[in-house]
């Protein structure tokens, strides 16, 4: 036996009449009532203080763009700032501390080093040259 | 009359003359000078960098010596370049030894002499400041720098 088909022949015609009324979408709020709220929600906010609500606009978006530079800068650290190959001393700065961390590595090790005579040489005169072009960055 | 007036222009003429010539012809003021710079410090220097200004813009120098210490590079290292085009207002010396630190100087150690030629009347005005300074394991140190200057005539 078919469900459907059974109620319909089992209960009275005014029930299911009824019935059929119910399961109908009836609106829950009217448009009067919702207008009434959108109001209030309007006065609500208007009356807030100016300052207040523009402090938030201010600082929200300074503060996401701040942190969002932060964040790019950490994880792109290792691919943009790498180590010079001038600073031998690891100190920051490209000086003649690094000229002398290079000659003391030759005299330690000599050509097994890897370090030449030229390579201080070179660095020695860039760390004093005055034109921007030849100068250590 | 007319010789006169001859007279009077050749006068103004000699006179104009003399005039332009007084003017153009004085040779600019200048005179030789040495600055010599000491690192002041405790512990023995193996290393040194120093940026040497004169603030007028007046000064040329004309040549480098070390200082007292025989170790060190003779001259120390400079921009050459600048020193060929005379633009040396400002310079950077530098220098290092590889000797052992018992055989360094401290203290006050003269580490270079610059000689300069200084254009004008005014006195130079100079700024030195120490770059860099190091101990002979290449540690930094936090020295002094300090300059004489000396005219030669």
């Amino acid at each position: 036996m078919d469900p459907t088909t059974e109620q319909p022949e089992i209960l009275p015609a005014a029930m299911i009449s009824r019935l059929r009324a119910l399961d109908r979408a009836e609106p829950i709020v009217d448009p009067r009532t919702d207008r009434a709220v959108l109001e209030a929600a309007r006065a609500y906010f208007d009356g807030r203080p100016a300052a207040a609500r523009a402090r938030r606009s201010r600082w929200a978006v300074p503060l996401g763009a701040a942190a969002a530079v932060l964040l790019a800068a950490v994880l792109m650290r290792p691919l943009v700032f790498q180590p010079l190959a001038d600073d031998v001393d690891g100190s920051g700065s490209v000086d003649v501390l690094d000229v002398l961390a290079l000659a003391r590595m030759r005299a330690a090790a000599g050509d097994a080093s890897g370090v030449t005579e030229a390579r201080i040489e070179e660095l020695a005169y860039r760390i004093v040259a005055l034109d921007s072009a030849r100068r250590v960055p | 009359m007319k010789r006169a007036a001859r007279v009077w222009k050749t006068v103004l003429a000699v006179l104009c003359a003399a005039m332009v010539l007084s003017t153009t012809a004085q040779p600019e003021a200048s005179y030789f000078t040495t600055v010599d710079l000491f690192v002041v410090s405790g512990t023995p220097v193996a290393a040194w960098q120093v940026e040497l200004t004169e603030r007028r813009g007046a000064m040329q120098i004309v040549g480098i010596e070390r200082g007292d210490d025989s170790t060190f590079r003779d001259p120390p290292y400079y921009d050459r370049v600048a020193m060929t085009r005379s633009s040396t207002d400002r310079i950077v010396l530098a220098s290092f030894s590889l000797s052992d630190a018992a055989q360094l100087q401290s203290g006050r150690v003269r580490i270079a002499r610059v000689h300069v030629r200084m254009t004008g009347a005014a006195a130079a005005d100079y700024e030195a400041r120490l770059v860099a300074a190091g101990t002979a394991d290449g540690r930094p140190i936090d020295a002094q720098l300090s300059i004489e200057t000396q005219t030669e005539r």
